[in-house]
């Protein structure tokens, strides 16, 4: 157990830092989701999305790339690119890359996509995205979303081989996790800046302790879902992906309405940066059929279905952490 | 970072459990009906925490001068707390005397001090109460009355501690008291024996079990200096870092985690635990419970490196509160016959701990006042 980030972990950290520095002043331009195609590249250029395949590095400093990029109001798509499809295929896939659970709803980044995971029945299969095949969607969501105007020939993509769809899923959960403690992390920063700063009834807004308080509550939940996504991808394992998506949307919902109530109405703004994070948020809690399919999916694990309970009355020692 | 466990660790935990299916009895899920503080724990804890020690796990995270293991870290305490206090602590209040009681004598302590008390604590013939909450001193703790004045060869003690825990069977009290001076300034700590003439123990009902709760009046109480903690006045210090420990000592989040796995299991013996909607609250209760278990094991990590306790205590303390509760209310919707007669003892005292864990260790107010004041660095009002 170590839970400070090594001298590999820091250099990767402090490379992105800088790498995403001129990606971090909010854009002016009103627009509701920014995609920086810009960002995306240098990422790719950088090497970024095959981090993971690096001797001695692995899932846990992908997850680390998603966690550094997402805190930036600009967008690049890194869930998928860095963190999915290098452990499934081994091997980087030009990104944005997409996830279209079904061909006739929204995805997130289709619409800038230069490849996709697409789901068909119990089939996952990769292929690449030409920009007419895609209508791009504008709505409420802080992502730049589409729809495949026709199902896609999935006969040319790549198929997953099935023993890697359980991961897909798995390793899905691990970024969206990633991607909304990220997204919490950032608005909760944008937010102390503001309270700090903005005077009502005499005194700066966080003085007061019921802002305080709300505050202090995302902190922890902030937090605690990236360690547990980071957790989860270090381990690799079901479960621990399924409760750090839990726990990310579990708490999105508290962290949107909070945050924005003590921005007032500059947060709703679109000269405010607010939004880039918690509309984002509000996208992922909805993301793997949002908290009750994930919660469904870490039942599944530690409760599988046909298994028999065990006989009771059990030793008071059952349970420990040994077996888990 | 890494979220794995040395083999070292692993063993640690083995010998741990087999310790525990070797040592307690089949009747433990009703000794600890009534939580760590009642009657019958405390009288178990004066058999369990002898042979805890005989078997060397009792103070095997101590340092080594102490007695302690070579090698063993934070992270054995941590897995030691972790086992015990996730089937109810065993212990009882022998955990205090081990966890934070010991390390502020190890540091504070005079040699006679260290002498009598700590081999005293290492061999677990004594349990600790903790003198802190006053009538007037709860969540404000510095502002507590207990004098303390000096009188020839000691001082005299006049005043009274109220919800004091595990008071009825303790042997000693550890007592804050005023000496001179207002709020943090003036406080002083004593290590008391509970049966000093002038002392009178009186239990206060709960709705939380027998023997949760008493208050201690102390009359024209003398104690020698030799029990005073540490300097005269310096108290607040000692204390703020022993609630650093106290307010992850007890593995919370470990009690959640098999209060949701003992309670579920249960619900599946009965098939009632198919409804969707009760599979997402266990799963999203485990959730929490996950995400404290990570959040106290970055405070773990900062005693490794031996930095400064942080707002990260605090931060973990209410992520420990939150997962207590989640599983605290798992229990009382979907298993509300456990909290009746003939019930699961272990699901009863978690239901019960749940209802303390925002008040004990700093309430979860505080914890949230420490978090925007040292965590977040947000502004204080003028």
């Amino acid at each position: 157990m170590e839970l400070d980030l090594d001298p590999d972990q820091q250099a990767l950290v402090q490379a992105l830092e800088h790498l995403t520095q001129p990606f971090l002043e909010a854009p002016r331009q009103g627009v509701f989701a920014p995609y920086a195609p810009k960002l995306q590249a240098l990422l790719r250029e950088g090497e970024f999305d095959a981090v993971q395949l690096q001797p001695g590095l692995g899932p846990l400093e992908a997850a680390l790339v998603v966690d550094v990029v997402g805190r930036a109001p600009y967008l690049a798509e890194t869930g998928v690119s860095v963190l999915v499809a290098p452990a499934l295929l081994g091997r980087t896939v030009p990104g944005p890359v997409a996830v279209v659970d079904e061909v006739a709803r929204p995805a997130r980044f289709l619409s800038v996509a230069r490849h996709a995971f697409v789901r068909r029945g119990a089939d996952v299969v990769l292929v690449e995205v030409a920009a007419d095949a895609v209508e791009p969607l504008s709505g409420m969501f802080a992502y730049p979303y589409g729809r495949f105007k026709a199902a896609p020939d999935l006969t040319a993509g790549e198929p997953l081989p099935a023993d890697k769809r359980t991961d897909f899923d798995r390793l899905r959960r691990v970024a969206l996790a990633a991607e909304a403690a990220s997204a919490m992390t950032a608005a909760l920063e944008a937010t102390i800046e503001y309270v700090t700063h903005r005077r009502q009834f005499g005194q700066p807004l966080g003085a007061f302790q019921a802002v305080q308080h709300r505050i202090s509550r995302n902190a922890v939940h902030a937090r605690g879902a990236r360690l547990l996504a980071l957790e989860a991808a270090w381990k690799g394992d079901a479960l621990t992906a399924a409760l750090a998506a839990v726990y990310a949307q579990r708490f999105a919902g508290e962290a949107i309405e909070d945050l924005h109530q003590f921005n007032g109405a500059l947060g709703i703004t679109l000269d405010h940066p607010l939004h880039y994070w918690t509309y984002r948020l509000l996208a992922l809690q909805g993301e793997l059929g949002g908290l009750h399919v994930s919660a469904e999916a870490a039942a599944a694990e530690v409760w599988p279905e046909g298994a028999p309970p065990p006989p009771g009355p059990e030793p008071a020692t059952a349970y420990s952490q040994l077996g888990w | 970072m890494e979220f794995g466990w040395s083999e070292q660790q692993l063993a640690f935990r083995r010998k741990l459990l087999d310790f525990l299916d070797e040592t307690l009895p089949p009747d433990w899920s009703d000794i600890a009906r009534d939580g760590p503080g009642s009657h019958a724990q405390m009288d178990y804890a004066r058999e369990f925490c002898p042979k805890m020690a005989q078997a060397g796990l009792l103070t095997r995270h101590w340092p080594v001068e102490y007695g302690g293991e070579a090698g063993a870290t934070p992270w054995e305490h941590m897995i030691l707390s972790e086992e015990m206090w996730s089937i109810g602590d065993p212990r009882s209040s022998g955990y205090m005397g081990a966890n934070w009681i010991a390390p502020t004598i190890m540091k504070y302590g005079t040699p006679e001090q260290k002498a009598f008390h700590l081999g005293k604590i290492a061999s677990g013939e004594v349990l600790w109460a903790q003198g802190f909450s006053e009538p007037s001193a709860g969540s404000d703790l510095a502002s507590l009355r207990t004098q303390a004045t000096r009188v020839q060869g000691g001082y005299v003690i006049n005043g009274s501690k109220i919800w004091t825990s595990y008071a009825h069977s303790a042997d000693y009290v550890y007592l804050l008291t005023r000496t001179e001076g207002a709020a943090h300034a003036g406080i002083t700590i004593f290590l008391v024996d509970l049966k000093l003439p002038g002392i009178d123990i009186r239990p206060i009902n709960s709705i939380l079990g027998e023997g949760e709760f008493h208050e201690v009046f102390f009359t024209d109480v003398f104690v020698p200096d030799e029990a005073r903690l540490g300097e005269e006045g310096r108290g607040w210090a000692i204390v703020r870092a022993a609630l650093h420990s106290e307010r992850i000592g007890a593995a919370r989040h470990e009690m959640a985690r098999r209060t949701i796995l003992k309670a579920v299991a249960e619900l599946r013996r009965r098939k009632r635990f198919s409804d969707p909607v009760v599979r997402m609250r266990a799963a999203t209760a485990l959730a929490l419970a996950r995400a404290a278990r990570l959040l106290v094991y970055a405070v773990v990590e900062g005693r490794v490196k031996a930095r400064d306790p942080s707002a990260e205590t605090s931060i973990a303390r209410y992520a420990l509160y939150e997962a207590d509760k989640a599983a605290a209310a798992f229990v009382a919707e979907f298993l509300p016959e456990s909290l009746l007669d003939g019930g699961d003892g272990q699901l009863r005292a978690a239901f019960a701990s749940g209802a303390t864990v925002g008040l004990a260790a700093g309430s979860a107010e505080v914890q949230l006042n420490l978090i925007a004041r040292d965590g977040l660095s947000l502004p204080m009002k003028a």
